[in-house]
């Protein structure tokens, strides 16, 4: 490891666009800025000290940071090829030297990333699951992200967040597990706005699993936000670093133009790791991460054919929650959600993604249908017509409506 | 990696188990015994005995054999329950370094942490025999009540039996993996634990391949061997009411009484009557006395009946901790080998209202659920998961000699709680932090695990430093301690390394020096 006194920057070669980061480290590149020394960045950057020698051996291999006057130039050319083999394995997260599969990899990565969800999104179950319901799902994380999964086997960076995953999972299961907690939790939910956004950088580092809930968190904010200000960073640097994140920004959305949803996540989170202050990344942030779950989903639809694979739909029922998280009002995800719920049985969850659907967009004719078909599987015939005729209303000539109206007027007649 | 060993370190006896086609399978040592008595002896003529044969020495040589030492591990010398131990314990306890109980045979000073050891290694010699193979690695059993101390030392016990120690469990958790493997209800069960010196309590639930422990309680120093106590001091009692002869003194009358009492128990677990003769007892002016006694199941009851109604206090407690009530409980597991009183039995259903599960050996089950933890851990067979708790609670004195609990009991492990502490002086530099782990709210009342100074605090008004300090208890249940202050970041970190836990040195030391002892095979 370099001297302490050194400086690292980051590298003028470097493209960020590649790479992905979680949030703590993306707070810690953050404030790399070439004038700051190794042992205050260990201080500063959010992460222990062990994690922060970790975090820049891997990215000076990688090629990301380089140290000033780092030797000759002739080592470049060393650290070029280095970089060539290890690009995908430092800066994003994932790590060559373990055990674990890229799959296995990548489920611990974005579930560390989501643990900021609200305590019902983070075990998947809903806000009026059950108890068995809750253990139920508790058990199956268990079995899961439990440390004891992966024993013995070389984990790297991995051992760390499959502990502080677990550890979430347990404070969530502990705390709906037990009526009163529960309460409490559903009461601050309403409170805040509908869903939580994603931690951004900086609340990650308060937020560490198993802290106190309340006072403790406060003085632990209070106690980051004296560290801070402490380590202001200079004006012109901030300039540049808001320069890049804008860059990010914009990289993010050519790629949301052209459907890339998930490099644009990843660069978004660059921008916002560069510029944590800015509430128009989180937004588009949010945005484009709805669009990635609804994206996945509809991949596993397609993939499970159909309606054969229940479980694979249950998945796809699940992520388009996840992206509702991030978008509540969302009318299509809203509608697409409804006809999964449908096929599902779940009528009760499938009406209020309909009306969801409707209430943002009231004059689509589609959405009346699907409302008014999973009204009418529910038995509720008079409010099935009367949405069924108000789509008829928008557009006459649906076929489909038409077909679905008959239905109900012939049970009726069988009656 | 080799096969994994689990191994149930009990007080009086202890017991192997491997995992074979899928299910395990309890090994016989040479003898063909399925448990070994947990004893260590240095015959007269300076051999080092183990098992069976020290076991079978053990009237001839009171003095030099060692028996029950896990009743003293991790003990302080000065501590109430050590007083105690020390008035019946044949051999002598003689207080160590680190102000640990250490036991004094033949003229040589042992640590608790090596007789373990050696106890471990002639476990690790019985597997190795049936194997055919070098065994490497293992997990060893504990009551759930134990500390962390206690856990520590068993923890170098293996190590200083040159085995790589995978996972420390507990024992009715243990048990639950026994109970539950192949079994896929979701059930809730209550593990009743009533060994050769401890007492645990816990309740589990099953379901889905996991085993959760909800709760669990007892006392580590309440058992079998208490029952064989009462017995003796009764059998005692009645020779000099009807001799006039106190043979307390003798140290060989009192070896064969104990035997005696031992035995006599465990009839009255089948009969209702037996009678216990020890013919030459002791002599005086009128020549040769023999002991001649009957004693029926009912004397022996009512002996014991206190300690028994003692035990279902915990098991109340431990059901309520886990948010139950006894009618919630869907089996009971009866562990260790006084559960087969029948007094025992029927207390325990009379307290849950329904009768005990009968499909599990209460001497071999522990060791069983070891093997079944080893090979899930080892191997990619994962078709189990244990979640297990903590049985203490956690935390720090504050100035006022109260306890600061930071980490509750029955909390899910692995767990980590961090807290931010601060100054009581202007200018002070250094705050010293004293870890306890218990569940007192005086700070005293508590097992201290150890304690550590933070230096080094840049000077500031008393209140304004901030000092993170965070708690982590691993899946071993062993904690360490790590401390950062949050204005400059400086951090340390600290394993609790508390009295009665041996060095690093130390225990390099034990190891050289065991290794030069070939143990004769015992059980034959």
């Amino acid at each position: 490891m370099p001297d302490q006194e050194q400086k690292p920057q980051l590298s003028s070669s470097w493209d960020p666009s590649d790479s992905r980061l979680t949030p703590a480290e993306g707070f810690l590149l953050s404030r790399i800025d070439g004038q700051t020394p190794l042992e205050e960045l260990r201080l500063i950057g959010g992460l222990p000290p062990e994690e922060v020698d970790r975090c820049l051996e891997r990215w000076v291999s990688a090629g990301i940071v380089v140290f000033e006057d780092s030797g000759p130039s002739g080592d470049s050319e060393a650290t070029e090829l280095e970089r060539g083999e290890s690009t995908g394995d430092g800066a994003d997260g994932y790590e060559a030297g373990t055990d674990l599969s890229r799959e296995e990899q990548q489920r611990i990565l974005e579930f560390e990333a989501s643990l900021g969800r609200s305590y019902h999104a983070l075990l998947g179950v809903d806000l009026n699951a059950d108890t068995r319901a809750i253990k139920r799902a508790y058990f199956k994380l268990s079995r899961e992200f439990h440390p004891d999964r992966h024993f013995g086997r070389e984990l790297g960076s991995f051992a760390q967040r499959l502990d502080t995953i677990f550890m979430k999972i347990v404070e969530a299961y502990e705390l709906l597990s037990d009526p009163a907690t529960r309460a409490e939790v559903e009461r601050s939910m309403n409170q805040e706005p509908p869903r939580q956004l994603p931690p951004d950088p900086a609340s990650e580092v308060v937020g560490r699993p198993g802290a106190p809930i309340g006072r403790a968190v406060d003085s632990k904010r209070a106690a980051l936000d004296r560290l801070r200000r402490h380590f202001r960073i200079p004006e012109e640097i901030l300039v540049e670093r808001r320069f890049r994140a804008k860059q990010f920004h914009q990289t993010a959305m050519v790629c949301s133009r052209r459907g890339n949803w998930k490099e644009a996540g990843a660069s978004i989170r660059l921008a916002i790791a560069f510029d944590p202050w800015n509430d128009e990344y989180k937004r588009s942030f949010a945005q484009v991460q709805a669009q990635v779950h609804q994206v996945r989903a509809a991949e596993l639809l397609t993939e499970a054919n159909a309606s054969l694979d229940a479980r694979a739909q249950q998945d796809a029922m699940r992520l388009y929650e996840e992206a509702l998280s991030y978008r509540p009002c969302d009318p299509e995800i809203n509608a697409k959600a409804a006809l999964l719920a449908l096929t599902l049985g779940e009528f009760d969850s499938a009406r209020e993604y309909a009306e969801a659907a409707i209430g943002a967009k009231p004059d689509c004719a589609e959405h009346h249908r699907t409302l008014g078909k999973i009204l009418r599987q529910m038995g509720l015939k008079e409010k099935a017509r009367t949405a069924l005729n108000k789509s008829l209303s928008i557009d006459p000539d649906d076929a489909e409506t038409k077909s679905e109206l008959s239905k109900l007027i012939r049970t009726r007649s069988v009656r | 990696m080799s096969r994994v060993i689990g191994i149930d370190l009990g007080t009086t006896n202890s017991c192997v188990s491997i995992i074979d086609g899928g299910k395990p399978v309890v090994i016989p040592n040479t003898g063909g015994y399925k448990t070994s008595p947990s004893m260590f002896a240095i015959s007269q003529d300076g051999k080092r005995l183990v098992g069976h044969l020290a076991k079978r020495q053990a009237i001839t040589n009171a003095v030099n054999t060692v028996s029950s030492s896990k009743r003293l591990i991790g003990r302080r010398f000065d501590s109430p329950e050590l007083k105690r131990a020390s008035e019946y314990f044949s051999y002598s306890i003689v207080r160590g370094e680190n102000d640990d109980a250490r036991i004094e045979i033949a003229g040589k000073t042992f640590t608790c942490p090596e007789i373990a050891g050696i106890i471990v290694r002639e476990m690790k010699r019985v597997a190795e025999e049936y194997l055919g193979e070098p065994v490497t690695d293992c997990v060893i059993t504990v009551p759930a009540y134990f500390n962390d101390t206690q856990r520590q030392c068993t923890k170098d016990a293996g190590r200083i039996a040159g085995l790589e120690v995978l996972r420390i469990i507990n024992e009715p958790t243990a048990a639950a993996l026994a109970y539950g493997l192949g079994r896929d209800r979701e059930e809730k069960i209550a593990v009743y634990d009533l060994g050769g010196g401890t007492f645990d309590i816990s309740i589990l639930e099953l379901g889905d391949g996991v085993v959760e422990v909800l709760a669990t309680a007892g006392n580590t120093f309440l058992g079998g061997e208490d029952f064989d106590r009462r017995l003796a001091q009764h059998i005692l009692h009645e020779f000099k009411n009807a001799e006039g002869i106190d043979l307390s003194g003798d140290l060989m009358a009192m070896q064969r009484i104990k035997d005696a009492a031992e035995k006599a128990k465990c009839d009255l677990s089948s009969l209702n009557t037996t009678e216990i003769n020890l013919p030459f007892i002791a002599n005086d002016a009128e020549g040769a006395r023999h002991l001649n006694l009957e004693v029926s199941r009912e004397t022996l009851e009512s002996l014991v009946v206190d300690i028994v109604k003692g035990t279902l206090k915990s098991v109340e407690q431990c059901v309520a901790d886990a948010g139950l009530t006894p009618a919630d409980i869907d089996h009971i597991v009866l562990v260790g080998g006084q559960t087969r009183m029948p007094m025992v039995q029927a207390s325990v259903s009379e307290f849950f209202g329904k009768r005990p599960h009968k499909g599990v050996n209460p001497d071999e089950v522990v060791a069983m659920g070891a093997a079944i933890q080893g090979s899930v851990l080892a191997s990619d067979d994962r078709d189990m998961l244990l979640l297990d708790v903590t049985p203490f609670s956690l935390g720090i004195a504050t100035f006022d000699g109260h306890f600061a609990k930071l980490i509750e009991r029955n909390t899910t492990v692995p767990a980590r709680k961090s807290h931010i502490f601060t100054t009581t002086r202007d200018d002070q530099s250094a705050v010293k932090i004293r870890v306890l782990q218990g569940d007192s709210n005086v700070a005293s009342d508590n097992h201290l695990l150890g304690e550590f100074v933070l230096a080094d605090i840049p000077q500031a008004p008393k209140g304004v430093p901030e000092i993170e300090v965070a708690f982590d208890i691993d899946a071993n249940g062993i904690v360490s301690v790590s401390a950062r202050d949050l204005a400059t970041g400086k951090e340390q970190s600290i394993t609790v390394n508390a009295t009665g836990t041996l060095s690093e040195e130390e225990i390099e030391r034990i190891i050289r020096e065991n290794e030069s002892y070939d143990l004769p095979t015992a059980g034959k």
